[in-house]
């Protein structure tokens, strides 16, 4: 560290509170051969010490394989689980192995791991760390139904949170101790329990989430949905996802420790 | 006794003689058992009392024994398919809970047989070292 005119300059860009050591990055991936060692590569290039897991969300091609010899641990599901089984996956194997932080990254190459140290450093005042995509950097923008359905989403999460969120259904989320501990134990497997329904669960377990502006790139492969049927489709879905998150009881905390 | 009666009665307690059968041999667990017993029986008993059908109707307000056991029959099993719902969604959580836990082990198993391979090779060169 550099004392320069009073103000404290940080050689590394990360917070001092966190251990990059003990910091784990996890990267559900479905079939995603094609990129994940490139993005197994930036991940290491940004954070050299992190812990790395690639969890194979039941793949039928050869990403456990490029993922391993690229130099990451791999947990391979033996059926398609969905973004909630991984990361679930992912946070039972950081409570087990040692690591206080989890930072889910997606291995479609959208999420930019330059960003991450940005995430951990706000974890210092914060449980959960949004990467959110519309909160003034870079160009994401999704029109119709689409994004009225994320607007509607934001505010019911910001309300419920007590903070102000733009982008709840970003993926690029870091996770303190207690929401590692939390989310071991009961995260939703359902659609997008990854997203809506963990906030709302963290939230209700009065974990504090904020929220970083972070650029997304455009996706290594593949288009992403954008005819108004399945605009349609994901609004319905997701608001029915939210209205059942929302009813929902609290988790019993320990209920799932055994299993 | 009406050829009708008969025959109900006669359904009935096949009913209740494959449910017992299936439990014998362990192809229905308790749990549900006893739901399709308690429905077995309730058949039996419906054909077998001429007047309970009636009696429970008016007993209901609805007019006609017919448009009792109608309504009685799909309330019935409305409450069989929710409770296969609900467990369906239970074993889904189960196998979630395991194919996670699979994975978890196997990249533990991974990690063990590269260490004790780092190990092993290594105790080898000491050995050979050690050797003349």
């Amino acid at each position: 560290m550099l004392v320069t005119l009073g103000r404290v300059v940080r050689l590394t860009p990360v917070s001092d509170s966190v251990d990059l050591r003990r910091v784990l990055i996890v990267l559900p991936a479905l079939n995603e051969e094609h990129n994940i060692d490139k993005v197994i590569a930036e991940v290491k290039a940004a954070l050299p010490d992190v812990g790395i897991l690639v969890v194979d969300d039941g793949s039928t091609d050869q990403t456990s394989l490029r993922a391993r010899e690229s130099g990451a641990q791999v947990a391979r599901l033996a059926v398609n689980l969905g973004v909630g089984g991984a990361m679930r996956t992912g946070f039972r194997y950081a409570v087990r192995n040692g690591f206080d932080v989890v930072v889910q990254v997606d291995s479609d190459g959208q999420h930019n791991p330059a960003h991450v140290p940005e995430l951990l450093r706000e974890l210092d005042h914060a449980d959960i760390v949004i990467g959110a995509r519309f909160a003034g950097k870079g160009d994401y923008k999704a029109r119709g139904p689409r994004r009225w359905a994320m607007k509607l989403f934001a505010v019911v999460i910001s309300a419920i949170s007590g903070t102000k969120l733009t982008d709840v259904t970003s993926g690029f989320k870091a996770s303190g101790p207690r929401a590692v501990r939390l989310f071991a134990s009961h995260y939703p497997a359902e659609y997008l329990g990854d997203t809506l329904e963990a906030l709302v669960m963290a939230a209700r377990a009065d974990l504090k989430i904020t929220q970083v502006p972070v650029e997304m790139r455009v996706r290594a492969g593949g288009t992403p949905s954008t005819s108004p049927v399945k605009s349609a489709v994901y609004l319905l879905r997701a608001t029915l996802a939210l209205t059942l998150a929302l009813v929902r009881r609290k988790p019993k905390t320990g209920s799932f420790e055994a299993a | 006794m009406s050829a009708f009666r008969l025959l109900a009665i006669v359904v009935a307690a096949l009913v209740l003689i494959v449910v017992i059968e299936m439990m014998r041999r362990r192809k229905l667990r308790e749990k549900y058992a006893g739901m399709w017993l308690f429905v077995g029986i309730g058949v039996v008993c419906l054909g077998a009392i001429p007047g309970l059908p009636t009696w429970l109707s008016n007993l209901t307000g609805i007019q006609l024994a017919a448009n009792f056991l109608f309504a009685a029959a799909a309330f019935t099993l409305l409450f069989v398919v929710l409770q296969l719902s609900s467990e369906v969604g239970h074993l889904e959580e189960e196998v979630r809970t395991t194919v996670e836990e699979i994975a978890l082990l196997r990249c533990e198993l991974e990690a063990v047989r590269a260490e004790l391979d780092k190990r092993v090779t290594s105790a080898e060169e000491q050995l050979l070292r050690a050797r003349p």
